[in-house]
């Protein structure tokens, strides 16, 4: 059996709830421990995460930064960090830990999946819809819009040819993969690039006008809603383990077989029902130890 | 370095896809590289789509760089993956959008999941790669507008470059492609139609359609203006293009087309049409050929210009052949094998 790998965790006074996160979402294999400078590392540690108040001056390698509110550790070059998402010590190129919720249910859909879902559902081929506190409106641009309550929200995401949104909608339209319009409140909160992952309108005529371009430029729409899906994804504790794992060059070992091909079409994010779940498993009920080595297909399709 | 290339293949199938992943091979070679050619079966319809992307996605490969050429084989699973993109699935994209007879593919709700995931799969996959090149304008903007991915056009030599060679303008124009629906032959044998003599078209390749087309000059009455010969050897397919007035190539909506280039090669002046696709990177109107409206009329009159103003067509001709100085397969070796 092969010996986990072991990151060294050196934390101040305080473990921050992010980085329990993304601990907690490390890969079966790695390991986190925690560490001073006062005891021995435990065997297997290939790799070290500091918080920023517990920094030394000559930090083991490699190693990555949790950025500590406060605990400014200046320019850290190539050295990962990581920080919550939004906050207002972010630099550019950190990794954002969001504990915001992904909806369980959301699917991303690009623009071109979703003029055929409108398509087959005859609605409008350009189709914009609002999130409100107080409910949704959609309709196409240029058109007095219909009102509906915000629960239909998740709905709109899927179909709209661009949403407008904050806050947790704006998150709802992004687990969707919608092209969406935001102002500059809300896309530094969840972590967003203006222009790339969403379009930051000052007001609502501008939101407004930027939303119904949107709807009408297939390419530019295409390229937010890939973007601003992804970006929003990897700020999850999931994410940003994995990508924290790949930046340090720590390598989980090779699954076995079986739950690799688990593990593969979850991480192509395949629904629990899909056909390909059903052929992968007809392909290899038969072969020895296929149920019994850790893949449990019962589980993933009734669950 | 060590270097795997991923290619997909359809059994029994042999096309373009298939010679570019050997001449990838063989370009890696030659620049010092050990290479290893890795080819899976692939199957188009939706009920078996997902099965071999989800193949390739378990399939360990041991080497210092992977370059993944077409679908799905841009699923393998490596630190070190390029793609060089020749297509992704079409009969999920450009061909559903355009309700073409060789997608599967439908407008209801069951279409739309299938056609919803693999885009899902598609972005997943190509996102890994550390850089994504593609071998045409045309690839690259399907990949931006149905998947919002960006990727590099990287432009290659064809087969025969190294042989081809200008000749005289003779008295037919040539065309060279598999006889397949997407390259729409037919549409050259009906311009033929419209065409005086002594002009004549040598339609060289095989294809599922080319007992069909071979009927249809027979019963248009061109069987002395129209030859369908099959398959022509290469040393045969190199003078036929030297002794060309043009090259005639009217594909649908092309990924990348080693017509156009070969044609260039040889100094000739290509027609296609308004809708060809990736031939429109290198066949300008009235520059390096002639663009028609892909109407059996106009591809007539595209021919008779050139076959009354021979001045003309070694003129475009002759803009092609420098149009292309500059490919290389060392150049493309180092694009993809840059760190």
């Amino acid at each position: 059996m092969t010996a986990p790998v072991r990151l060294a965790v050196h934390v101040g006074r305080d473990v921050p709830d992010g980085l329990t996160a993304v601990l907690s979402a490390l890969p079966p294999d790695v390991q986190p421990v925690a560490a001073s400078a006062r005891e021995a590392l435990p065997e297997g540690t290939v790799a070290h995460l500091y918080c920023s108040d517990a920094l030394p001056r000559r930090p083991a390698t490699p190693y990555a930064v949790w950025r500590v509110p406060g605990a400014d550790v200046g320019d850290l070059g190539d050295v990962p960090a990581l920080a919550d998402a939004g906050a207002r010590h972010v630099r550019p190129g950190d990794l954002q830990v969001s504990l915001r919720a992904w909806p369980d249910s959301a699917r991303p859909v690009l623009p071109f999946t979703r003029a055929g879902l409108r398509r087959v559902r005859d609605l409008p081929a350009r189709l914009v819809g609002e999130a409100r506190s107080d409910g949704v409106s959609w309709g196409a641009p240029g058109e007095h819009p219909a009102e509906a309550p915000l629960d239909t929200w998740p709905t709109l995401a899927a179909l709209a040819s661009a949403v407008i949104a904050t806050g947790e909608e704006l998150w709802t339209a992004l687990a969707w993969a919608a092209p969406a319009v935001t102002d500059a409140a809300g896309a530094r909160l969840l972590g967003l690039t203006p222009d790339v992952d969403v379009l930051v309108g000052a007001d609502p005529v501008t939101r407004a006008r930027l939303a119904a371009e949107l709807a009408d430029d297939d390419l530019r729409a295409a390229r937010l809603a890939r973007s601003g899906w992804q970006t929003a994804r990897s700020h999850r504790p999931a994410g940003v383990a994995a990508e924290l794992c790949r930046r340090l060059g720590v390598r989980p070992a090779p699954r076995s077989t079986v739950s690799g091909l688990t593990a593969a079409l979850d991480a192509l994010g395949t629904p629990p029902h899909s056909l390909v779940r059903r052929r992968a498993r007809a392909a290899t009920a038969g072969l020895p130890g296929a149920v019994t080595s850790g893949w449990r297909p019962d589980r993933e399709e009734h669950s | 370095m060590d270097i795997v290339v991923c290619g997909a293949q359809k059994p029994f199938v042999r096309g373009g896809a298939e010679q570019h992943q050997e001449n990838l091979v063989a370009a890696l070679e030659t620049a010092g590289h050990r290479v290893d050619l890795v080819r899976l079966p692939v199957a188009w319809e939706k009920g078996r789509l997902f099965d071999s992307p989800l193949a390739w996605r378990m399939v360990p490969v041991d080497a210092d760089l992977v370059i993944a050429t077409n679908f799905p084989s841009y699923f393998v699973q490596h630190p070190n993956k390029v793609v060089w993109l020749l297509h992704q699935h079409r009969g999920a994209y450009d061909g559903f959008e355009a309700g073409a007879s060789w997608s599967d593919f439908a407008w209801d709700d069951v279409s739309l999941e299938e056609q919803r995931l693999l885009t899902e799969w598609d972005v997943a996959a190509l996102s890994e790669a550390r850089t994504v090149f593609s071998n045409s304008g045309v690839v690259s903007r399907r990949l931006a507008r149905f998947n919002g991915l960006d990727s590099t056009p990287l432009a290659h030599p064809p087969p025969l470059h190294e042989v081809l060679h200008p000749g005289e303008f003779g008295d037919y124009v040539l065309s060279v492609q598999r006889q397949e629906e997407n390259k729409r032959p037919h549409l050259l044998v009906e311009a033929m139609a419209h065409v005086p003599s002594p002009v004549r078209a040598v339609m060289a390749g095989r294809g599922e359609l080319l007992d069909q087309v071979r009927r249809h000059v027979e019963d248009a009455g061109l069987a002395g203006k129209v030859e369908l010969p099959g398959f022509v050897p290469d040393a045969d397919l190199v003078e036929l293009y030297a002794g060309a007035l043009a090259v005639v190539y009217v594909p649908e909506d092309e990924d990348y087309g080693y017509t156009t280039l070969q044609a260039f090669y040889a100094g000739k002046p290509v027609i296609c049409a308004a809708d060809s696709g990736a031939v429109l990177d290198w066949v300008e109107d009235g520059v390096t050929g002639l663009v028609c409206d892909g109407t059996p009329e106009g591809l007539a009159a595209a021919i008779r210009r050139l076959a009354d103003d021979p001045a003309l067509a070694q003129r475009l001709g002759a803009a092609g052949r420098e149009r292309i100085a500059d490919l290389s397969w060392a150049d493309v070796v180092a694009r993809l094998t840059a760190p």
